[in-house]
């Protein structure tokens, strides 16, 4: 089917059905977030090349070669278990390509700190009038339903909320990875026990009735990026830039044999003709649509610490390191 | 269609129990999808006369005896030899069946106009070991790379054990030079993803690997037609797909002879863009980089 490169079609993250009792709706997921952070690429000052990651052996200092690599999980302190990619495998959960629905729930009855990411749900399919029936009835019965779902050989729990003419599937953390407040000093939920009086509660809310408005995301913007962007623009302005020469990436270096994902894989050829023809894709520049599963970037902490575990695969291809977001 | 099939109770596979009258059956039965990929191409075929599992011979020109319904091309197209084969009417389709084909092969140029390739295929031939999970994988790369080439291609299962991926040409080159972009194009896949591809065909070469067989591409060349049956156990059939329905895709033989049943409505429809996304090669070969 010819593909126009003009105006890129949103990328299909994810086709399946949504199933409850015999309902099936053919649907497909896409990502209904985008990463506008800044990425801070990291560059040797002598010389002005891309700096990129080896991975080391920690004791011996020296670089290590990808089959010698097995994978542990440190069960105390220094004691660890190793598993295989096939046991690794083997643990992952069955890819039912469905959002099953399990339980309808009231709209407000999700505390908020359980959402994560948000994904849009289109019909495929000729699923549109059924998909249209559950969006109606969800919103008349003021209802959102809690749902399972595999992406990519990750289980989530979700949920599947109408807004507006569309549905979305926001994944849900789990119960266990909320954190219970009960040792927070916090005061009680009773408003007289808490010493609160009748006047300064009447004063308060005045304020905050004078202070309302209606929600308008685009009001509110990154300052920071804005900022780097203006700083940017003056330095290109004046001349003040370095051209960076990319490396070629090492042949059978570029991604792991056995976990790579495919979206990785279709980047990595989408990527591989860019420096041929002179040609350039907006469509193939974003790439944040991996974003959903991309273990080591969901968490910038864990990869701040170990950057030569994980996060190097990835990023071999690339041959710079990226750093999302300064912070 | 007054073909006349002899021995129709003959077993023609043991697997599915599938009769020579029943394999002409299904032949009569999807020969309104199926001519439309046979007409106006030379055609090879693949003949069983002791069954699947038995010796085949594969036919590209004429021998001694003529198959009623047959066209015999022009001897000039194919020099040295004895007149190519085309296939152009239900009746032809039949005749083949009576003398026991199995497999119709076409060639990727029309007889009218044998000097240029009218298409390109791409072959997805698993190595030992390839899971399925794997091939669909593939040709979702091999698409990616098409994509990327803005080359539109389209998709139909092997029947066997691989998947076809099909790119409609203008035809503007020889055949040496589509098969040698075709082979830029699968060593491209083998350089960039070499976990995945390789780019020599050969069994020792693509142990748990994908051979994307682009030597389909040269002059005489042919690949198995759409809605042609597999001279392999189960009769599976090539059926044209759309390429939303790759992940849906059980195997290269999901369908068969025994089972086609209501695919056969879907037809050609995936297929239904391909004479209008016929596309030159020169773009893509210099994207490529190969001019």
């Amino acid at each position: 089917m010819p593909v126009t490169k003009k105006a890129p079609a949103p990328r299909v993250l994810w086709k399946g059905a949504i199933s409850f009792g015999l309902v099936h709706i053919p649907v497909a997921l896409y990502s209904a977030t985008t990463d506008h952070g800044i990425d801070f690429d990291w560059l040797d000052k002598r010389t002005m090349d891309p700096v990129g990651y080896k991975r080391i052996n920690k004791k011996t200092g020296k670089e290590i070669a990808r089959e010698n690599i097995v994978k542990g999980v440190e069960y105390e302190d220094g004691e660890y278990v190793v598993l295989s990619d096939k046991e690794i495998a083997a643990a992952y959960p069955k890819t039912t390509q469905t959002i099953e629905i399990e339980t309808f729930v009231p709209a407000n009855g999700i505390p908020f700190v359980y959402l994560e990411r948000p994904y849009y749900v289109a019909p495929i399919n000729k699923g549109a009038k059924v998909y249209a029936l559950l969006r109606e009835t969800l919103q008349r019965s003021e209802r959102v339903g809690v749902a399972r779902v595999v992406i990519q050989t990750k289980q989530h729990l979700a949920v599947l909320v109408p807004v507006g003419p569309g549905l979305v599937l926001n994944l849900l953390r789990w119960g266990a990875d909320i954190r219970p407040w009960t040792d927070l000093p916090l005061p009680s939920e009773d408003a007289k026990k808490a010493g609160l009086t009748d006047r300064e509660l009447k004063m308060a809310k005045q304020l905050v009735e004078d202070m309302s408005g209606n929600w308008d995301p685009m009001e509110f913007k990154d300052e920071f990026k804005d900022e780097i962007l203006r700083l940017v623009d003056r330095k290109v302005k004046a001349g003040q830039t370095e051209t960076v020469t990319q490396p070629e990436a090492e042949e059978g270096q570029s991604i792991e044999g056995k976990g790579a994902k495919i979206i990785d894989l279709t980047e990595l050829l989408q990527r591989s003709l860019r420096n041929k023809g002179g040609k350039t894709k907006a469509a193939a520049e974003d790439d944040e649509e991996d974003e959903g599963e991309a273990a080591p970037r969901a968490r910038p902490a864990a990869k701040k610490r170990k950057p030569a575990a994980k996060a190097t695969s990835k990023t071999a291809s690339k041959t710079t390191a990226r750093h999302r977001r300064a912070a | 269609m007054a073909q006349k099939i002899t021995h129709a109770d003959r077993v023609i596979d043991a697997q599915s129990g599938t009769t020579k009258g029943e394999l002409a059956a299904y032949y009569a039965q999807v020969a309104s999808q199926m001519l439309p990929h046979l007409r106006g191409r030379p055609v090879a075929l693949v003949r069983a006369p002791d069954g699947v599992g038995g010796e085949l011979f594969f036919q590209k020109h004429v021998q001694n005896r003529e198959i009623p319904g047959v066209r015999l091309l022009d001897p000039a197209l194919d020099p040295g030899h004895d007149p190519l084969l085309q296939i152009d009417t239900a009746a032809g389709l039949l005749g083949a069946a009576q003398m026991n084909t199995i497999e119709l092969h076409t060639w990727n140029g029309t007889s009218r106009a044998l000097d240029r390739p009218d298409r390109m295929t791409f072959d997805l031939d698993p190595g030992e070991g390839v899971e399925w999970a794997r091939i669909q994988e593939a040709a979702l790369l091999v698409k990616t790379l098409l994509d990327e080439l803005d080359l539109p291609s389209f998709l139909k299962t092997s029947g066997g054990k691989g998947l076809h991926v099909v790119v409609p040409l203008r035809r503007r080159h020889g055949w040496d030079e589509v098969k040698g972009f075709s082979q830029a194009i699968v060593q491209h896949l083998a350089r960039i993803v070499p976990e995945r591809f390789v780019a020599k065909s050969g069994p020792r070469n693509r142990v748990g690997k994908i051979f994307a067989d682009y030597l389909r591409n040269g002059f005489g060349a042919t690949t198995v037609s759409a809605w042609s049956a597999r001279a392999r156990p189960g009769l599976g059939v090539s059926v044209p797909v759309a390429w939303d329905e790759l992940p849906d895709l059980t195997g290269a033989a999901q369908w068969t002879v025994a089972n086609i049943g209501e695919r056969i409505a879907v037809g050609n429809a995936p297929w239904e863009a391909m004479e209008r996304s016929r596309t030159g090669l020169s773009a893509a070969m210099r994207t490529l980089g190969c001019i």
